[in-house]
This record gives C-alpha cells, sequence and structure tokens, in this order.
C-alpha cells in the first residue's frame, strides 16, 4: 500500500469514527454543560463542572438503579452461560432420539423477534406474581438460542475422543463437563458472558414492562424517568446520567474486545 | 478372557475369538473394514447388536467403558488440551480409589518407564508427536488395568519414530504382562508387533494367526496380498497332467501331480530367484522397473499384457530395463488358490475361519 492510500485510508477511518463517535463526544460534553448553554447550540461547556453529576444522583436514585442493573445484568449472565453451556453439551455429547430435530426447533426461535413473544412471557411473569422482582427481570433470558447454539459450535471442536477417553477412565458426564470441556472452551464462554452483560445492561422495554417499584428499576429505566422529570430543561444532569450508565458497557468493550472478537468469530466460524 | 460376536449386521459379521490374557493380538485390515468398530465394541463404546462379549470370563456387554477395567489410546491421543501432563495422566486415577500419594507415585512411575519425567509440567502443545504419543500411553499404562486397547497409535508418526515406538510399545506390553489388543491397517506394524493377528476385510475374519503362519500360509487371495510388502505375486492359471500353465505362455512341468483344474497362483516375491541352468522350473519376462534399495532389490517384470510382478532379490543388482529375465520357481515356494472361492487349497482344517 503507497503512503498516498494509507493517508487517505486513515482520513477516512478518522472521519467516520468521529461521525460516529460524535454523539458520544456531545453527550459527554453536555454532560457538563450549565442550563442554557445546551439550548445556544455550544459544542464545548464553559467550565467543566460535576455539579450535573451530583444533581443526577439527587434527582433520581441512580445509585440504586446502577446495582439493579448490575445485579440483572450479572444473575442474567451467570445464569445464561449455565444454562447454554449445558444445552449445548448435552446437544453435542449425549446421543438422544430427534437430537437434531431437537437442535433445529432451539434455533429456529432466533428467527422469532423477542418483542413477539413479550406478551405471553409477561403473561407468564405475570401469573408467577414476578411482577416488579428480580426473578421476573432476569429468569425469562436464561435460556438463550444463540448462546446455546455459539457454545455448541464451540463444543463441537472438542475431539470426541477426549469424551471417549474420560468414559474409559470411568469420569463421570458432569465432571467431563465441567474439568474438560468448560477449561478448554474459556474464550467461548468469556465471550458469551461479555455479550450477555451487554445486552442484558442495554435491556430497555422487558424491564420498564415488569417493574413500576424504584426498587428493583434498571438504569435504563431510570434515565427515561429522569428525562421525563426534568423535561428537556436540564439535559445536562440527564446527560451526565447516560455517561453514567454507558461507563460500564464501554469498559467491558475496551476491556474484552480482544476476547470478543476471538470469540465470536472462532464459534460462528470454524 | 473369551469374547465372541454374532453378526453386527452392518459393519461385522460373526466373529468368534478367545483373545489369551498377555496376548499381543493384533486386528489389522484395510480402511472400513471393521477393525476399529470392533475395538470399539470391547471397550463399551459402542453397542454390541448382538453376540455375547466376555472379558475375564464375566459377561460384559451391558457394562460401562469404565467397568471393564480397561485402557485405551487413541489415534489422535486425546490428550486434554488445557492439562499438563501430569494432570493427563493422572485423569482418571481418582476414580481407582487411591490416595493423593499413591496417585503421583503411580504417575510418577509410568513417566519414568516412557521418560517423560523432565517434561511433567507442560502442556501437550508444548510437546512433539512422539511426546504426546508417550503421554497417551503412560495414561493407559498408569491405571494398571489388565487390558489395554489401542487403536491406531502410531499412524500420526513419522515413519522413523514409529518403528521405534513399535518396538517400545512392544517391550512396555512384555514388561507389564498386559493383554494388549492393537489396531492397525499397516501390515507391517501387524507382522513386527503381534502374537497372533486377526485379519479383517469388509468385516469378515479373514484369517487369525500367528503372523508367520499367516505369512506363509494365506487363508486366501486376499490375506495373501495384504500381508507382506510387496505383495504376494498372483495371476490364474490352471494344472493339468501335474504341469502348471501360467496365461504368459510358461508351463511349470511336474510340479502337482494330485491337483488339476483352474485355480489362482501365487508366489511370494522373495522366491522369485534368478534361474541358473540347471533349474527347470524357469519363467522368462521382460523386466519393467528396479528399485535398488541397498540390502534387496525389488525387480518388477511383465507377467502378461496386463499384469506385473515383482521380484525381490537380495543384494544389489543392476538390471538393464528392458531385458529378458529368468525366474527360477519352486514347486513348494508355489500357494493355489481355488479359482472361485478364492481360499487356498491346501488350507483346509489349519485355522481359517
Amino acid at each position: 500500500m503507497t503512503i498516498g492510500k494509507k493517508i487517505f485510508l486513515y482520513l477516512l477511518l478518522i472521519l467516520s469514527g468521529f461521525i460516529m463517535f460524535f454523539p458520544i463526544v456531545y453527550a459527554f460534553m453536555i454532560s457538563f454543560m450549565q442550563g442554557g448553554e445546551v439550548l445556544q447550540g455550544k459544542l464545548i461547556p464553559e467550565n467543566f463542572t460535576l455539579t450535573n453529576y451530583i444533581n443526577a444522583f439527587e434527582k433520581v436514585p441512580l445509585l440504586r438503579y446502577l446495582i439493579n442493573s448490575l445485579v440483572v445484568s450479572t444473575v442474567i449472565m451467570l445464569g445464561q452461560l449455565l444454562l447454554c453451556s449445558l444445552a449445548a453439551f448435552a446437544f453435542v455429547f449425549t446421543k438422544f432420539k430427534g437430537k437434531n430435530l431437537l437442535f433445529m426447533l432451539f434455533i429456529s426461535t432466533m428467527m422469532i423477534p423477542w418483542e413477539a413473544t413479550m406478551v405471553p412471557n409477561f403473561q407468564t411473569v405475570q401469573s408467577l406474581g414476578w411482577l416488579n422482582s428480580f426473578p421476573g427481570l432476569t429468569i425469562p433470558f436464561f435460556a438463550m438460542a444463540f448462546g446455546t447454539f455459539l457454545l455448541r459450535q464451540q463444543f463441537k471442536t472438542i475431539p470426541i475422543e477426549l469424551y471417549e477417553a474420560s468414559q474409559v477412565s470411568g469420569i463421570s458426564r458432569f465432571k467431563f463437563f465441567l474439568t474438560v470441556v468448560l477449561p478448554i472452551s474459556k474464550t467461548s464462554l468469556i465471550t458469551l458472558g461479555i455479550y450477555c452483560f451487554l445486552t442484558a445492561w442495554n435491556m430497555y422495554l422487558w424491564p420498564l414492562l415488569v417493574t413500576n417499584d424504584e426498587k428493583v428499576r434498571t438504569v435504563q429505566i431510570g434515565l427515561k424517568q429522569m428525562q421525563t422529570q426534568e423535561i428537556a430543561s436540564e439535559w445536562g444532569v440527564v446527560m451526565a446520567g447516560v455517561m453514567l450508565v454507558i461507563l460500564p458497557t464501554l469498559l467491558l468493550i475496551f476491556v474484552g474486545q480482544k476476547r470478543l472478537q476471538e470469540g465470536l468469530t472462532r464459534g460462528a466460524i470454524k | 478372557m473369551r469374547k465372541s460376536y454374532q453378526a453386527d449386521i452392518e459393519v461385522l459379521k460373526g466373529i468368534d475369538i478367545v483373545i489369551e490374557p498377555g496376548e499381543f493380538f493384533v486386528l489389522v485390515g484395510p480402511s472400513g473394514c471393521g477393525k476399529s468398530t470392533l475395538l470399539r465394541m470391547i471397550a463399551g463404546l459402542e453397542e454390541i447388536s448382538s453376540g455375547e462379549l466376555y472379558i475375564g470370563g464375566a459377561y460384559a456387554n451391558k457394562l460401562k467403558p469404565s467397568q471393564r477395567e480397561l485402557s485405551m489410546v487413541f489415534q489422535n491421543y486425546a490428550l486434554f488440551p488445557h492439562m499438563t501432563v501430569e494432570q493427563n495422566i493422572a485423569f482418571g486415577l481418582h476414580v481407582k480409589k487411591l490416595t493423593k500419594v499413591e496417585q503421583s507415585q503411580r504417575c510418577q512411575e509410568a513417566a519414568e518407564m516412557l521418560g517423560l519425567t523432565p517434561y511433567l509440567k507442560r502442556k501437550p502443545r508444548e510437546l512433539s508427536g512422539g511426546q504426546r504419543q508417550r503421554v497417551a500411553l503412560a495414561r493407559a499404562i498408569v491405571t494398571q488395568d489388565p487390558i489395554c486397547l489401542m487403536d491406531e497409535p502410531l499412524s500420526n508418526l513419522d515413519a522413523k519414530l514409529r518403528t521405534k515406538m513399535r518396538s517400545e510399545i512392544r517391550q512396555l506390553q512384555r514388561k507389564l504382562g498386559i493383554t494388549m489388543i492393537y489396531v492397525t491397517h499397516d501390515q507391517t506394524e501387524a507382522m513386527t508387533m503381534a502374537d497372533r493377528m486377526m485379519i479383517l476385510n469388509q468385516g469378515e475374519v479373514q484369517q487369525v494367526g500367528k503372523p508367520l503362519d499367516i505369512y506363509n500360509h494365506p487363508a486366501n487371495t486376499f490375506v495373501a496380498s495384504f500381508i507382506g510388502a510387496p505383495p504376494m505375486n498372483m495371476v490364474n492359471g490352471y494344472i493339468q497332467n501335474g504341469n502348471v500353465h501360467l496365461p504368459c505362455d510358461t508351463t511349470l512341468p511336474k510340479i502337482h501331480q494330485d491337483l488339476a483344474g483352474e485355480f489362482t497362483i501365487g508366489i511370494r516375491p522373495e522366491h522369485l530367484v534368478r534361474a541358473t541352468n540347471t533349474d527347470e522350473a524357469t519363467l522368462h519376462a521382460t523386466v519393467t522397473n528396479v528399485e535398488m534399495l541397498g540390502t534387496e532389490t525389488l525387480i518388477n517384470f511383465q507377467l502378461t499384457e496386463k499384469l506385473q510382478w515383482t521380484a525381490r532379490w537380495q543384494g544389489q543388482h543392476a538390471v538393464p530395463l528392458g531385458e529378458k529375465v529368468s525366474f527360477a520357481i519352486k514347486a513348494e515356494d508355489l500357494v493355489f488358490f481355488d479359482d472361485q472361492t478364492k481360499t487356498n487349497t491346501f488350507l483346509e482344517g489349519a485355522e481359517v475361519i
């Protein structure tokens, strides 16, 4: 590649990167602005103060929401990892009648948009009396076709001889799962974990439906609430909240980016 | 120990065999002949459709693999990539209800026997092919099970290492006195390692016996061509008045008085020696290719228009291509196979199944 081409390419990348990132940067800037500054169309605040951030915590129970979100996301992540890996293990290492049919059926649920199943899900959760509770927020997301599929692809790369060797030496199925399958699939598990956590963290519609109590509300709802309360007069506070909410997401992406790419491609392509 | 099968219709047909304790028993045959399936049935990894399997006198059809008191070495070694060599070897020992001390002691012993002691802390991917092979072996012997099954364990190694491991495995088996059931498609491995071997083709037993017996007295044309490299030379011919007629206008006079009719006639390459003037039965043919291997020379020659035979001469012979060469044939070296059944005419009632 010639130097000119390289420069052109990088300029293009920087430009598109800037366009992509602009809303976040702008939100970051607004989060430091005072009252009217936003409406004046300023891009850079006059002075950087943390008042908005302090306000954000005072106006709504933001800390509470953050903790709720953390709990919900972590529980969903763990639950999904557990159930998906067990399901994938069954699909790969056990023999039973109709295995392929069942798997097809399982995978086909990926084609149904989640919103379509929301009403029956809501009714189920309601009749279980799980409204306004952590089980209602988390349990419907434990069994996911995508996670099962991703892990199945990973498990399929494990030579079947490993399973047979442990059978011969008398290792139980579950022990094999714990001591061999899981450690070998570490990368894929981490990938799926990050993915689950982020999806759960960014979830909006479902928590909105099943919660109306701030004790269990997640942070995304909190943001919306903040916006409605403020009625667009104090954008700075809202944006401060936004910054606090996307912070964990960004952190996870930066820390786990390499693993995320690695795992996603490994599971899907191989 | 006794095991017997009857008809696993698809792949294995009516196998009935007793493998003696402490024996090195080799299952050999071309790919897809069912030898691995048979081994996996013994291991309990594959179901037995019908027939009975006895291990150490006990009915074993329904036993789980772990209850059969056997160890197994896989073709791709089946090492656990995330564990160290030591963990790999000791994996499964805890099931045997041994104390930690005993476990590590056995592990040390096995590692020492196979020269793995310096590598105990390494991961399998940091080892060479031969070392991985040794780890797989160590894992098999550390259990001290009386029976060891091996499924083409050497096929991933290069030729030199294979020869070395061959004798190592054999020595190990003798030293420990374990019963070894070894699957291979390589007839050299079978010949060199086996106490007894079974030749399978398309799920059917072709012959069972000691390697040399099988080499000298192949039960049928399949065995004759499968065992021995280069394989036995064969051609369709007939016997009349005790004279053997080959399709290459060659008549070998006064060879067999009591046989008559059509036969597939076979002879080992090493029995086709260079004719001296006094030899009675000779064969004249044009040399098409010569391979000199140092200690021996392989000579390909055109027997008929479509058929080439190979002769193996000791020493180095620079035979010019295209030259007519005479080969001497002794009557006792010829093997006659029935033209229809392809079975050895002189092996009735011998160790044939």
